[in-house]
């Protein structure tokens, strides 16, 4: 089976977003098996790449300097090297074994997004404090941060949806009134297209896994305002590779949100995790 | 009829025009307790006075500090930066249970607090910054020290506690057997603790 991880970065000023893809992918040789944990990079400049201590941990890398910032993501099926696709954001880490869900999207599915979030606590995400315009416009609850596909599949979809991520004002006016967002990304584009194409039952329909923790504050369920996650409750990764959030045992993806959270510490501990298996 | 004034060009006079340098100082009182904030034309007439950084002028008329965050030592003249939690306050976890960073992994060339770990005397030592003795600490403050599990706060293995102000007096030594690998974990009274492992 060719199937295999893609991870899109670009350059920030202020974000080490190959840090943090480097970290994920670190998280992924840990964790995952073999045949199960091929990652791919897309990054505009691919030298910075090679300054990484293990830069093995790319199995491929495809310089794609056209979009800025994560937004190319909206081209996913149009360059990734992979059969069987699960694009990923940057910011998240892989803590066990997830190829069994793998296995299940070969087999049943050509396109499917996730379309439900937990809280560090493992309660499933409900509110909206960042997806008003989701709710306002009865748009389906899609999450590109943990997308698959088969190559050569949802063609329709994924062309809707750069439509969409192109020319946000004109899908803005016409189909998201009720509450139009600042910004129309990937989300945003997705829901709106699976929407239009009446496929979200097709692409996102319900299912227990894949399981992601979205650490984004305002949905943790806490009973008062949360600027950072971690302000709240530490984050503490151990030498084994294991995470704790507060004293939650984590077992599904994190996905971390605060950028800061990949220190060099917790690199180099991921890194002595991964030249120890290898 | 009209008077014909002799000034000199715009031009030139902007060239020669000298801007006074921006400058500010604290009002001390005799115990290094700094009274007042004042701009450097206005001080001529106070007697304990010193001259502090724009930066610190800055952060206590725009960021929020407060005098109270500043103490002068009188016999080094030097201007001291206090962070007793009893000021900042403790309001996140990373300041209830602060994780004291490896030296390698830290930028702080200058910690407030330092503690190194001798594997082969098994020996514990906390040092104060210097810097920080000459200030007398107000009401208990208690440090805490919980060893731990590496990077696993939940997992306590010793816990170690004593007065700020006997750590200012002397550095805490401590005999204690510890693992290879371990963290510390501390109630932030201070902004910066580093760790060293010898």
């Amino acid at each position: 089976m060719n199937f295999g991880y893609l991870i899109f970065v670009a350059a920030h000023p202020d974000i080490d977003y190959l840090k943090l893809a480097y970290a994920l992918a670190l998280s992924i040789k840990n964790t995952q098996k073999p045949g199960y944990d091929k990652v791919a990079l897309v990054i505009n400049d691919r030298s910075a790449v090679d300054a990484l201590t293990s830069p093995w941990v790319f199995d491929k890398v495809i310089e794609w300097p056209e979009q800025k910032f994560w937004d190319g993501r909206s081209w996913m099926d149009k360059i990734t090297p992979w059969e069987h696709t699960v694009c990923l954001d940057a910011d998240m880490l892989f803590l066990r074994d997830y190829s069994h869900w793998i296995n299940y999207f070969v087999e049943n599915t050509e396109v499917y997004v996730v379309n439900r979030a937990y809280t560090f606590r493992g309660e499933v995400v409900t509110s909206d404090a960042y997806r008003r315009a989701f709710t306002k416009n009865d748009l389906p609850n899609l999450y590109s941060m943990w997308t698959f596909f088969k190559k050569d599949s949802g063609k329709e979809f994924f062309e809707l949806a750069r439509q969409i991520f192109i020319n946000p004002q004109e899908f803005k006016n016409l189909y998201l009134n009720n509450h139009i967002p600042k910004v129309v990304g990937t989300d945003e584009a997705f829901a709106l297209a699976a929407k239009l194409l009446d496929i979200d039952s097709e692409i996102a329909y319900p299912l227990d896994f894949p399981r992601v923790v979205h650490l984004k504050p305002q949905v943790q369920n806490w009973p008062w305002d949360a600027e950072r996650v971690t302000d709240q409750v530490g984050f503490y990764l151990k030498g084994d590779g294991s995470l704790k959030i507060g004293n939650y045992q984590q077992t599904d993806i994190v996905h971390y949100v605060e950028k800061d959270i990949i220190t060099d510490e917790l690199v180099s501990m991921l890194e002595e995790i991964a030249w120890k298996k290898n | 009829m009209e008077e014909k004034l002799d000034l000199a060009p715009f031009d030139e006079w902007i060239k020669t025009l000298e801007v006074p340098e921006e400058t500010y100082f604290f009002e001390f009182d005799l115990d290094g307790n700094v009274i007042a904030l004042h701009p450097g034309p206005e001080v001529d007439h106070i007697k304990n006075k010193i001259q502090v950084d724009l930066d610190i002028a800055l952060a206590i008329y725009e960021q929020g500090e407060t005098l109270r965050h500043y103490k002068v030592d009188v016999t080094s003249s030097r201007v001291i930066k206090v962070n007793l939690a009893s000021i900042t306050g403790l309001t996140k976890i990373d300041d209830v249970l602060h994780r004291v960073v490896d030296k390698k992994w830290s930028k702080i060339s200058k910690p407030d607090v330092s503690i190194e770990y001798n594997k082969a005397d098994a020996l514990l030592t906390f040092k104060i910054n210097p810097l920080l003795k000459t200030i007398e600490w107000q009401g208990d403050q208690d440090m805490v020290f919980l060893i731990t599990e590496y990077n696993d706060p939940n997992v306590l293995q010793e816990m170690i506690s004593f007065n700020v102000n006997e750590l200012v007096k002397y550095p805490q030594r401590i005999n204690i057997d510890l693992p290879n690998k371990f963290s510390i974990y501390t109630r932030r009274l201070f902004d910066n603790y580093t760790f060293e492992y010898l």
